[in-house]
């Protein structure tokens, strides 16, 4: 029997048999985990040792324990900083005196866990991991042979341990860029989708999804402001009242909020939020103006949002406040278009309705205008003849804009076209256009309506004032009356009381000057009326004037005193002068 | 434009949802109406086979968010089989494997199902 501290010729057989096995286990392995525990295996069971433990290098001079055997779970610390490069084997108890604190204290704990040997697994000068080993259960002690044993272990694990730390990294790194991919993926998608929609409610359920599918969060509520008031338009909180009112103060966040130990609620709001599991609020701001938030509660699988999660979080918030504002931009153009396309449409059928041109009636001048505002109100002139001598003229405001007052303007044209030619005494006939359009139309259509047949031959002028602003008739020298016979605005009573007729005698060169409330009511900018009196007294000094020339003198006047201010209303006038 | 459908067969009490082709943000909606479908008639066992499904974006995994507390709480429960190992993937990377079970083969998510009403009754 060979004495105990020498090594023969049949141990370093033995030596090198059990390191060619492990370097070959090693060699085909890429998991650390299986490579550690062989390693240990391999010298506890060759050298009788009934404790080990591995620490590998993470980070720069940090080594983390990785494997144990022998030793019970231990709690407490499980990672170190070692500023040195061992090149040969240390023993414990010497370490301890060393002048380094970090030394000492890593010498502490193996020494607590039973340690007696570390042994450096070096690869080019470089400590990739200490292997820890305690006694030999035979109390023997160590030989110098067991020594260079060790080291070699370590030598040949240096570089599977690095191979395997290298792999191991790398699919952390891979997975981090799955993760990475994956993130970008979701927002690119999101991003395109929320560009072909205009439809609020689908941009928020495409949020949701990214919501809940990529970050598992289970408990939102979502507000948008429109500078003012901030309202909920996504809620996953189902016992909240999640009125905006409630959260005023949060109306201008800018910056990104998560409630922790060192950060608590900080107002009455986020203390609200924070009370019904709210953790993180991410605010959404479009072109640097706040216009909304998300906030964020109860994660499946539990858990704060980390920093790159919070980016994506940033992120999305932006794409969707901003598809929203595109979708709210392209909801106000599409109706803006609308209102115009009506307003065209309007336009169109007025322009239609007027009478193509004004006849040249024997011994009267006759002049006409229609200028319509942006609006398009519901004016109307009309002039047609009845026999070769007799001419219905008329004159009405609609009530009302757009393309339902001009369909009412029609109703009323198609009535007086219907009604004139059957000769009817005027008051009959005026009766009879207020039943049709009361008939056809609603009870808050109305129109005001003056009309009158001129007898060229007689020189006679019968006419009905249904609610019409009160023409000027300027008679004589300074004369001028009003025409105020005749009785209820048309389209809001089926049967009226009677109208009345008046017959006027037309001499000289008497005038009669029509108007809608376009002309006598017209804005200036400082908001004053053109007036009924400021009108009559130009009426009246246009009293040498033909009719086409009044006509233009007031629509001058007129244009002047409003200029600068928005026309509202159409300006319309039919002007009579008898001229021989 | 991409091209998804979802197809419904009842193995015994059990809604198998048949997932095919591309589940994004923009087809997402047809999943949901799926699950609409079966919650309306008050069916909540649930398995979805994944077997054509070629992608699943993070819109698609919302969708069985949006379901899973309501299938829970009345006694219900969604799992899922059939992955490729793309589709997989992204639940993986999403952190739902700890959330959903997940079978290599349909005819096991279904007999979890059987066993458990068996155990009950």
């Amino acid at each position: 029997m060979a004495p105990e501290n020498t090594h023969t010729a049949q141990d370093i057989i033995s030596d090198s048999a059990a390191l060619l096995e492990l370097s070959t286990i090693l060699n085909a392995a890429t998991d650390l985990d299986f490579i550690l525990g062989n390693i240990l295996l391999s010298c506890m069971g060759k050298l009788l040792v009934s404790r080990g433990m591995i620490f590998v290098e993470k980070g720069e001079q940090e080594y983390h324990l990785r494997s144990v055997k022998g030793i019970g779970k231990r709690e407490g610390r499980d990672h170190f900083t070692l500023p040195v490069a061992w090149d040969h084997v240390q023993h414990v108890g010497e370490l301890q005196s060393s002048s380094n604190a970090a030394i000492r204290d890593f010498a502490a704990f193996a020494e607590d866990s039973g340690l007696e040997l570390l042994i450096p697994m070096l690869l080019e000068e470089h400590m990739v991991g200490i292997v820890g080993l305690g006694k030999k259960i035979t109390g023997q002690e160590l030989l110098s042979a067991d020594i260079t044993f060790l080291e070699s272990v370590a030598a040949v694990a240096a570089t599977a341990v690095k191979s395997a730390l290298t792999i191991e990294e790398l699919r952390v790194v891979n997975r981090r860029l799955d993760s990475k991919v994956q993130e970008m993926n979701t927002l690119f998608e999101i991003s395109r989708e929320m560009n072909t929609t205009f439809d609020p409610d689908a941009i928020l359920r495409i949020m949701s999804y990214a919501l809940m599918g990529q970050l598992r969060v289970m408990r939102y509520i979502v507000y948008t402001s429109d500078g003012e008031k901030l309202q909920p338009v996504l809620t996953k909180m189902p016992d909240f009242d999640c009125d905006g009112e409630r959260i005023a103060e949060l109306s201008d966040l800018r910056e990104t909020v998560v409630f922790s130990e060192r950060r608590h609620p900080e107002n009455s709001a986020e203390q609200l939020l924070a009370d019904v599991g709210v953790h993180t609020i991410i605010p959404m701001l479009s072109q640097n103006t706040p216009r909304g938030m998300l906030c964020l509660g109860e994660r499946v699988g539990g858990g704060r949002f980390d920093t790159l999660e919070l980016e994506y979080l940033h992120a999305l918030a932006n794409i969707t406040i901003s598809a929203l504002e595109n979708a709210r931009l392209v909801k106000d153009t599409i109706e803006k278009q609308r209102l115009e396309k009506e307003l065209s449409v309007a336009k169109s059928i007025q322009k239609g309705l007027l009478p193509k041109e004004i006849p040249t009636l024997a011994g009267y001048q006759l002049a006409a205008i229609n200028e319509s505002s942006q609006q398009v109100g519901g004016d109307y002139y009309d002039v047609l003849a009845v026999s070769d001598h007799e001419y219905v003229l008329a004159i009405g405001d609609v009530a009302g804009k757009g393309v339902p007052a001009s369909l009412l303007m029609a109703n009323v044209q198609a009535a007086l076209r219907t009604i004139a030619p059957l000769r009817l005494p005027l008051p009959e006939a005026t009766a009879r256009i207020n039943s049709l359009i009361y008939s056809n139309t609603s009870a808050d259509k109305f129109i005001t309506f003056f009309w009158g047949i001129l007898d060229t031959n007689a020189h006679t002028f019968e006419y009905v004032n249904a609610g019409h602003n009160p023409p000027y008739f300027l008679t004589g020298e300074a004369q001028c009356d009003e025409l105020n016979e005749g009785g209820l605005i048309l389209g809001i009573m089926g049967t009226t009381p009677p109208y009345e007729s008046n017959k006027l005698s037309l001499q000289g060169d008497d005038m009669i000057v029509t108007f809608t409330d376009g002309v006598n009511e017209a804005m200036s900018r400082e908001m004053e009326e053109f007036s009924d009196e400021r009108l009559k007294a130009l009426v009246q000094d246009c009293r040498s004037l033909s009719a086409k020339d009044t006509l233009h003198r007031i629509r001058d006047e007129v244009l002047a005193f409003t200029e600068g201010a928005a026309q509202s209303d159409d300006i319309t006038m039919l002007i009579l002068k008898r001229s021989d | 434009m991409s091209e998804f459908s979802v197809g419904v067969r009842q193995r015994d009490t059990i809604s198998v949802l048949d997932l095919r082709g591309y589940l994004d943000a923009h087809t997402a909606p047809e999943l949901e109406k799926a699950f609409q479908t079966e919650l309306e008639g008050d069916r909540y066992n649930i398995v979805v086979n994944f077997s054509e499904l070629s992608y699943i974006s993070s819109a698609g995994l919302g969708v069985l968010m949006q379901f899973i507390e309501d299938v829970r709480s009345n006694d219900g429960d969604i799992k899922l089989s059939n992955m490729s190992s793309r589709v997989y993937n992204v639940f993986d990377l999403l952190g739902f494997p700890m959330l959903y079970e997940i079978f290599d083969q349909e005819d096991d998510a279904v007999k979890k199902f059987l066993n458990k009403s068996e155990n009950l009754s």
